[in-house]
């Protein structure tokens, strides 16, 4: 019987580097493109009228503001009842106080939307400035009957801050669905808000 | 060897778990890892939400003590509403009391129904109901309800929840509200403990609660000895129509505005917000009333009979007597009218004149317009008009009154402010009345640190009226949204604009409407120099100085106005 020497397969250092370079290149691209696909998400495009001013999502829909409205933009990519920002800015006599508004923007509301309901209110900073919010329920109106969807509920949040003979809303409405998916990038638009 | 390929794997894993979070939707937060921008404001020094007992039907036996949580939530603000352009705009405001599950609410006349007291020119189109959900915040107006059974004598209604704010239909039965018991206001013996819950300011301020004790009792003629309690407790104003509850938390009268009930009540008016939407800010937005202090509440035995009426829906008819008699139909005007000059007086909390002044310290809580008056006739419509600093705080053009003070003798008119005083301007009033409700007398007066009462215009009667249309000069397209001015006469156009365009400069304006058309409210007055000035975004101010009208001038005048770039 000869023994023999099973021959050993070893790696050489290059070819142990070449496999580190592998995985480390790969783990850098799908980071770089993690980074690049936030970064086009967070996308937007300044705004400004009448001395306020936003960072609004690029590539939305720019609505026909109405009233007081003078933002108005839509996301067109989502689905059941378009994702939508809205500022207002509502003049009040100067003496005015949050509570006044609030009620008043709350009957308004009231008024204009089916199904209203307030969930919740309270006052809060945003980018260290007070303000009030009222979160809110309400039905899509739809009035052409034939069509065959189901109307849409649609969640809503009010931010209402007091600037001088001012009343400036900020508006986030979004399908029940996605109200709290899309409420991070409302977030980064109510935290540019500038007034 | 094995041990290399186990490694490999593992790496596999990581780059596959890594390609998961980065392609999965939404799986990682977008929201900044720095502080958010929206931040809850601190809330450790308010209450918890109020938090409701069960409300049982049938009382249990022996004393029973609701909680206060319980009275809060059972006390509505209602707002006077009226319908401007499609829309409910809130003018006035008192409160009331749930009385059932089912949304039926106790509340004043003048409250619900004005027109029962004999005020039909503030009848509300609607009555916008706020329910309270936390004591430290607002209330939230959530419906609509209608008047079910008023008694104007005894300034007591009832009024029951009917829908939404957009009109949808509720069913009664499910609205499950938590209401406050009926109690005996013959139970009550003077010093027993009085609790006072309402709404003293239109959405401004929260539920406010006050305490006091039954101070006694008044008697009315019809109504018995226990006609009105008396009471020590601290009510205001928009109190009116809500809830004195007892020791046991049942409700034994209604917090009730005293006084006549005049169209002068009423005066008081701080606008709040561009409520209608039309970008300004004048009369026709929300108001806050300031009513006389309330000292007595109605006592509740006197509301039983129109809570049954209400709830058995039988149309209810006052058993206490006459109501007060609203006024003729309208009557035609006689073209006698004439109001004199008007006197300035201070005034106290209930408008009562005090004495005549030339002008008013800052802060006076009431301010008086004395003035004759003769060839008058009640039920003929007019109207008055205040300004401060040129900006409108209460007119009746757009609603007349109707006179009811006889054909010839004094009057005034009031306006007050009891919750904060008069803030510190130059007033101008005007008063109207007569064929078209023509301008009859005029006056200005400063309160506080003013910049010095303007000029009167001569007390001439206007006769010439001025209206026609703006256009472009070229195209002869119509300008809407053109504006025209009439200023003060002896203003001359530099001196307005010297004075930065004041409208105390102006005696009169229009604003053109979509064809262009304006027309001048008040009547310009013969042999008077006038200067116009007509303006349009875009063009060449246009104005016309020294513009005298004498009697050979149409009294109706048209002018046709060609603007040019």
């Amino acid at each position: 019987m000869t023994a023999t020497t099973i021959p050993t397969k070893t790696n050489s250092t290059s070819q142990r580097f070449a496999d580190w370079a592998v995985i480390g290149i790969t783990v850098v691209a799908l980071l770089a493109g993690y980074l690049f696909k936030n970064s086009v998400e967070s996308r937007s495009v300044p705004f400004t009228v009448s001395g306020i001013s936003a960072q609004t999502p690029q590539g939305w829909l720019l609505n026909t503001a109405q009233g007081n409205q003078i933002l108005h933009v839509t996301d067109p990519l989502s689905s059941g009842f378009g994702t939508t920002y809205t500022i207002e800015n509502n003049p009040i006599a100067p003496d005015a106080t949050m509570d006044q508004v609030v009620g008043l923007l709350i009957l308004d509301r009231g008024q204009s939307l089916n199904s209203f309901r307030v969930l919740e209110q309270k006052k809060v900073t945003v980018s260290g400035r007070a303000a009030y919010e009222i979160g809110y329920v309400y039905v899509e109106s739809n009035p052409n009957l034939t069509h065959n969807d189901i109307p849409n509920i649609v969640r809503g949040l009010d931010y209402i801050f007091l600037n001088g003979d001012h009343a400036i809303v900020a508006t986030y409405w979004a399908d029940e669905n996605a109200f709290s998916s899309d409420l991070g990038r409302f977030q980064q638009f109510l935290g540019s808000l500038k007034f | 060897m094995k041990l290399h390929n186990n490694f490999r794997i593992w790496i596999a894993l990581v780059v596959l778990g890594l390609a998961i979070l980065a392609c999965g939707p939404n799986v990682v937060n977008t929201i900044p890892t720095d502080t958010p921008p929206v931040q809850p404001t601190p809330n450790s020094q308010n209450p918890a939400p109020v938090q409701p007992t069960p409300n049982s039907q049938n009382p249990a036996p022996g004393p029973v003590t609701v909680s206060r949580g319980d009275l809060i939530k059972a006390t509505v603000q209602i707002l006077m509403a009226y319908n401007v352009n499609g829309k409910l705009i809130p003018k006035y405001q008192g409160s009331g009391t749930i009385i059932s599950s089912t949304g039926m609410i106790l509340t004043n006349a003048h409250v619900a129904s004005p027109a029962s007291q004999g005020e039909p020119d503030i009848e509300p189109d609607a009555l916008v109901i706020g329910i309270i959900d936390q004591e430290d915040k607002p209330p939230v107006f959530s419906y609509i309800a209608k008047v079910k059974a008023v008694d104007g004598f005894l300034d007591l209604a009832v009024i029951q929840i009917t829908s939404t704010l957009d009109g949808t239909s509720v069913d009664p039965n499910s609205l499950n509200l938590p209401f406050v018991k009926l109690g005996n206001s013959d139970d009550l013996h003077v010093g027993d403990p009085i609790d006072v819950i309402g709404f003293p300011v239109i959405g401004g301020e929260t539920i406010t609660f006050t305490t006091g004790n039954v101070s006694g009792f008044t008697q009315e003629a019809n109504l018995g000895d226990r006609a009105w309690i008396k009471t020590d407790a601290a009510i205001s104003g928009g109190n009116s129509g809500g809830l004195g509850a007892s020791a046991a938390g049942f409700i034994i009268g209604v917090p009730t505005k005293l006084g006549s009930g005049a169209g002068n009540s009423y005066v008081d008016c701080r606008i709040i917000a561009d409520t209608n939407g039309d970008g300004v800010i004048d009369s026709k937005d929300t108001c806050v009333p300031a009513g006389e202090f309330l000292n007595a509440l109605r006592s509740i035995n006197l509301a039983l009979p129109l809570i049954k009426a209400a709830q058995s829906g039988v149309a209810y008819v006052s058993p206490f007597g006459e109501a007060p008699t609203p006024p003729a139909s309208p009557q035609p005007p006689s073209n006698k009218e004439t109001f004199g000059t008007i006197t300035w007086y201070s005034a106290d909390s209930s408008c009562k004149e005090q004495d005549p002044v030339s002008s008013f310290p800052s802060g006076p809580t009431a301010m008086a317009a004395a003035f004759s008056f003769s060839g008058m006739t009640d039920g003929e419509p007019w109207a008055e008009k205040w300004t401060v600093n040129g900006q409108v705080l209460y007119e009746t053009q757009s609603k007349p009154e109707t006179w009811g003070m006889g054909s010839d003798g004094n009057s005034y008119t009031c306006l007050f402010n009891n919750t904060s005083g008069m803030p510190d301007g130059n007033y101008h009033i005007e008063l109207y009345g007569g064929q078209g409700l023509a301008l009859l007398t005029q006056s200005d007066v400063v309160v506080g640190n003013g910049s010095g009462p303007v000029p009167n215009p001569p007390s001439t009667k206007g006769v010439i009226s001025l209206s026609g249309q703006v256009v472009d000069g070229d195209s002869l397209n119509p300008l809407p949204g053109a504006e025209a001015y009439v200023l003060n006469p002896g203003i001359s156009f530099d001196q307005w604009k010297t004075d930065q365009g004041a409208m105390t400069d102006v005696f009169t304006s229009a604003k053109a409407d979509d064809q262009g058309n304006f027309t001048m409210p008040d009547k310009l007055a013969l042999n008077v120099s006038y200067t116009v000035a007509f303006y349009a975004e875009g063009y060449k101010l246009k104005v016309y100085e020294n513009q005298t009208f004498d009697s050979s001038t149409a009294v109706d005048l048209q002018l046709l106005i060609k603007m040019t770039k």
